[in-house]
């Protein structure tokens, strides 16, 4: 019985994964060519590719880093630190250019599309920087600045004042922990623990305590109580999101995964609870955009919503 | 998150275990071996320029998809011309002169045949039967279907059975 080229390609293909079936091999073994594939096979068989030097390949690399000086953000930073360790000493010898020394040293930090961060500064505070945010920390004067644009979530350690500015307002705290939410003119600053001051120009000051989030809007800031129960709502993984409307969660989805999403024939001022895996963009898109009744096809990067009809 | 690639022993373990395999790939795609190390030099440079941002997980597709990158800019693509060393004896009890030098001759013919296959096949049936690598590895590797690498391994062969011992 002879076997067409598609059934028999396959076969080849299974042939040498081993995962041919004796009766199967009987029908490769029709082919009159399959003789001299098998002798192409032992052959081939028997070579290695050319002779590698794994160690003089790393020596080689070792000298170019050595030599090509734009070192890694990360190295940057720590040298950062080697300067600040150098400052300190003049305290000791000179006890006068620190604040100086100090202030032209920010520590400045950048996320990309889905990139997290997570930083430990020097007062021992720690920050947790999400997807597409950056980030300056330097002490000044006693005090403790942040610059944030983006999101981040802060534990800091108790100490002077800290205060986080952002484009929209400044969040000043005395050792807590809390998210800030700073992106285009929103901003919106969840409380977790301790107590924080929110400042925006115009409008009045804000105190909010554990489980109170507060709301930029255009004349105030709106204080509300939250609903996620503990902790943070998003982490390397998830994103958790509790009564947003649709635009902000598409928001999300678009900085975590690095694509648009067109959403011009549905609306998205309607509210979302719930959340999305940063696994991938399927998964999320399903646990989104299924309960909430619309349908999205995925094209290149682009995903395109529609009402279910 | 602590030990990322900017840390150096993490560094070296990830050029320690992708090297040779980026070498090797480089190789079976450009057919130069002055050429594939520099590739493999190139990739590794970018990864360490950008050690903060890679996770240690990703690090190995970048590096292969920093030397693909690489590859695909080039102005000019040589034409290729693989070498393989024989490692081990074709089993066969003739060694007479003569088989020796068809012997000899059959490889060259075969190296010239991996060489002109187009180069998707030849990658793939070359990190198949030289580095034995299982399909689902290269396709996690080029980033591909393993039903795709299963056609282009199928292809190959069908491309390099007319090749035979005798001329």
């Amino acid at each position: 019985m002879p076997i067409d080229d598609e059934k028999k390609e396959t076969l080849l293909a299974r042939w040498l994964s081993g995962e041919i079936t004796p009766e199967e091999k009987a029908l490769l073994e029709q082919d009159p060519d399959f003789d001299n594939l098998k002798g192409i096979i032992e052959t081939t068989d028997t070579w290695a590719p050319p002779a590698y030097d794994k160690d003089a390949a790393f020596a080689k690399l070792k000298r170019r880093q050595e030599n090509e000086k734009p070192v890694p953000q990360a190295k940057v930073r720590r040298l950062g630190w080697a300067r600040y360790a150098v400052a300190a000493m003049l305290v000791v010898a000179f006890g006068i250019f620190v604040f100086r020394m100090q202030g032209d040293d920010p520590l400045q930090y950048e996320t990309n599309f889905a990139q997290n961060q997570e930083l430990d500064l020097p007062d021992g505070s720690s920050v947790d920087l999400n997807h597409a945010s950056s980030f300056e920390f330097v002490e000044k004067g006693g005090k403790r600045l942040a610059k944030l644009s983006g999101e981040a979530f802060f534990d800091v350690e108790k100490g002077n004042t800290f205060s986080v500015e952002t484009p929209n307002g400044t969040v000043t705290v005395l050792g807590t922990s809390f998210n800030v939410y700073a992106r285009d003119n929103h901003l919106e600053v969840a409380c977790y623990s301790g107590k924080v001051r929110v400042e925006s120009q115009g409008r009045q000051a804000q105190d909010i305590t554990k489980g109170l989030v507060a709301v930029l809007t255009a004349n105030e800031i709106h204080v509300k109580r939250f609903g996620v129960a503990q902790g943070k709502s998003w982490d390397a993984t998830v994103t958790r999101l509790e009564g947003v409307p649709l635009k902000r969660v598409i928001e999300e989805m678009e900085l975590r995964f690095g694509l648009e999403i067109d959403a011009s024939g549905v609306n998205t001022d309607r509210g979302f609870s719930g959340s999305f895996l940063h696994k991938d963009i399927e998964t999320a898109a399903r646990m989104v955009f299924d309960p909430m009744n619309l349908d999205y096809s995925i094209e290149g990067k682009t995903l395109t919503l529609s009402d279910k009809n | 998150m602590s030990d990322g690639v900017c840390e150096d022993h993490v560094f070296k373990q990830v050029f320690s275990e992708q090297s040779e395999n980026l070498r090797n790939f480089m190789y079976y795609r450009c057919g130069d071996l002055e050429r594939s190390d520099d590739f493999v030099q190139e990739a590794f440079m970018r990864l360490w320029n950008n050690c903060a941002k890679v996770p240690f997980e990703k690090a190995k597709s970048f590096l292969f998809t920093a030397a693909n990158n690489l590859f695909l800019n080039e102005v000019k693509h040589e034409k290729v011309k693989l070498k393989f060393r024989q490692v081990k004896r074709v089993e066969a009890s003739n060694e007479s002169p003569e088989f020796l030098m068809e012997e000899k001759e059959f490889k060259e013919r075969l190296e010239k045949a991996i060489s002109d296959l187009p180069e998707g096949q030849r990658t793939v049936f070359l990190m198949n039967r030289i580095d034995k690598k299982t399909y689902k590895e290269i396709a996690a590797t080029l980033g591909v279907s393993q039903k795709a690498v299963e056609k282009r391994m199928s292809k190959a062969l069908a491309a390099l059975k007319k090749i035979s011992k005798k001329i």
